[in-house]
């Protein structure tokens, strides 16, 4: 592969920084729970007598707030029938490839703290991914490499949840990451994103639960750029804005599916801008899309799931026809592990 | 006297209750032992008999190891403790607590209630709170299951939790510690939930909080909790670098 067509791809790459991985199960919850316990100690009576109407009042001593420790193992493999995003159009072929995605993640957090009515917990760590493609780029001279596409991906994230009410969810988050060609080590992107978002989480019975949400990410991008162009390198800056709904049902206590739907508005902020692409750029994202979970402990889960996009953008053919609009299917399996200590 | 000064307190309950039905007035449902209505400005109380009436402006007052239980048409429950001296107040939601202690229950839609008490008052819609006043001592609110909202006199307020117990120092000035209490064990030796003849209507959201705390988890565990929250499958959406098509 060529080291231009490296930087090329680098520019359109339409990665989106992941959000914290999904280390999350149906078990986790008592991480949420507020840390009480300890000692008990009496309250005093306001007046004589008090208690006999109150019922005793006995304080439960907090729980000193303790840092601990994730650890998270994740292995996915799924087919995707258009690895290069290409659009739809006729004339235009789709490669389609399988994909193995390693994720490990050490994060550290605190137990939640009780504040304003709700629970507050912050978390940091560091997560790495390695992106293997049972594919190669065509346009390559030499003309193959088996794994000129493979990538790794190495982030920096903190981030903080408010949970109100059990049923509403307010986060925000900053996440670094660097993306580096498996061959070489190569460097060819890399972005910070500030990202917020709120969920309300709607119990329909013991079961079943519905979730809306919002959420958005500023993308502050540095990519290597082409020689001989004047394409900056942070041209695939932006914004995008998600909102989705989600649908969870708990068929027996280890079996968990949810199909979901989200519409996601990513705004390129310099894709219009004279002597960049000068292709003004917003592209407006329907993913559906449904996993199917299945629990062998709390720390061990192994899941099927499948999604569907099609991306419509506002761009115009541009000096290699790219209009980026596209179809994508993707479907596979993957593995979770996950520790805490 | 102080807490008929709390603005701050009627701006709070009148958000809350400006749809509902006024609580002016209930029904003895239980009288135990003694308990006795009395007119304002009239110097001789008169015993309470069940099913009476008792509607503002008149005070409720109880003697030593003395209950009542009160129904509003609405079904919104006041639950009166031993040596208490309580009203409505004329119009609103509103209960002036003047001593000793009440248990509020309001039915979930019908608008809540506010309890005032020197300085302070606690705000709650579709929750089973104890309040207890003693002007020396302070003010403190009991959540025995849901949120209420506790104010002092000055507009500051703090959410106050299933399970957690907040004091508000003499005067409703200031907060005093607010404390995780041992539900269970309250509940258990309380005569305001245990010491009449029927069951509280929200006995079964208490129970729940108590299995809550006591768990250390919400008993809505699922509900609560979104599985799966990163709907991404774990990947960066676009996949690889686009490097089919290249600028060359």
């Amino acid at each position: 592969m060529t080291q231009s067509t490296r930087i090329v791809g680098s520019i359109f790459l339409t990665v989106l920084c992941a959000t914290p991985l999904a280390h999350a199960g149906i078990f986790d919850v008592q991480e949420n729970a507020p840390a009480v316990g300890g000692a008990p100690t009496p309250v005093p009576e306001l007046y004589s007598g008090e208690s006999d109407d109150i019922g005793p009042q006995v304080a439960l001593q907090s729980k000193p707030v303790r840092l601990h420790f994730e650890a998270m193992l994740d292995s996915q493999y799924y087919h995707t029938d258009n690895l290069f995003l290409t659009e739809d159009q006729p004339n235009l072929q789709t490669k389609s490839t399988e994909v193995l995605v390693t994720s490990v993640e050490l994060a550290g957090a605190t137990d939640p703290v009780v504040m304003g009515g709700g629970e507050f917990q912050p978390r940091f760590g560091y997560r790495q991914q390695w992106y293997d493609f049972n594919a190669s780029d065509s346009t390559t001279y030499p003309p193959y490499d088996a794994n000129d596409l493979d990538f790794y991906v190495q982030t920096l994230f903190m981030e903080a949840r408010y949970r109100y009410r059990k049923q509403w969810i307010f986060e925000g988050g900053f996440d670094w990451s660097q993306l580096s060609y498996t061959t070489g080590d190569s460097d060819f992107y890399s972005e910070v994103v500030p990202h917020w978002g709120a969920r309300r989480v709607i119990p329909l019975d013991a079961t079943r639960v519905i979730t809306l949400g919002y959420q958005g990410a500023y993308h502050a991008t540095d990519a290597v750029p082409p020689q001989y162009s004047s394409v900056a390198s942070n041209v695939n800056d932006r914004v995008d804005h998600s909102v989705f709904v989600n649908y969870t049902q708990s068929i027996t206590p280890k079996l968990i599916v949810q199909p979901y739907y989200r519409f996601k508005v990513i705004d390129y902020m310099h894709y219009g801008d004279p002597g960049a692409l000068d292709n003004p750029r917003k592209d407006y994202l329907n993913t559906v899309g449904a996993s199917l979970t299945y629990y062998f402990l709390p720390e061990i889960s192994v899941r099927g799931f499948a999604s569907y996009d099609v991306n419509d953008s506002t761009a115009k053919d541009d000096s290699i026809g790219r209009v980026y609009d596209y179809k994508k299917f993707d479907a596979g399996v993957g593995v979770n592990m996950n520790y805490r200590f | 006297m102080e807490t008929r000064q709390l603005l701050c307190a009627v701006l709070l309950g009148w958000c809350m209750v400006a749809q509902a039905t006024d609580l002016t007035q209930s029904t003895l449902t239980e009288v135990i032992n003694d308990v006795k209505l009395q007119e304002p400005g009239v110097s001789k109380a008169i015993p309470a008999q069940p099913n009476a009436l008792f509607s503002s402006p008149n005070l409720l007052r109880t003697g030593a190891a003395s209950r009542a239980e009160l129904t509003a048409p609405d079904q919104t429950l006041t639950r009166v403790g031993a040596n208490t001296v309580f009203s409505f107040e004329t119009a609103g939601r509103s209960i002036d607590l003047q001593q000793g202690s009440v248990l509020f229950h309001a039915p979930k839609g019908k608008g809540g209630g506010v309890i005032k008490s020197g300085g302070a008052a606690a705000a709650v819609l579709g929750t089973t709170i104890i309040v207890s006043y003693s002007a020396q001592t302070g003010f403190k609110v009991v959540v025995l299951e849901g949120h209420a909202k506790v104010s002092l006199a000055d507009g500051t307020s703090r959410i106050i939790n299933a399970g957690q117990l907040i004091i508000v120092l003499p005067g409703g000035m200031k907060f005093g510690p607010q404390q995780t209490i041992d539900l269970a064990k309250l509940v258990a030796g309380s005569a305001l939930i245990n010491g009449f003849s029927h069951e509280l209507p929200s006995m079964t959201l208490i129970r729940a909080a108590i299995t809550t705390q006591q768990s250390n988890s919400p008993t809505e565990d699922f509900a609560s909790h979104e599985h799966n929250p990163d709907i991404d499958n774990n990947t960066f959406e676009a996949g690889p670098p686009n490097t089919q098509r290249s600028l060359q």
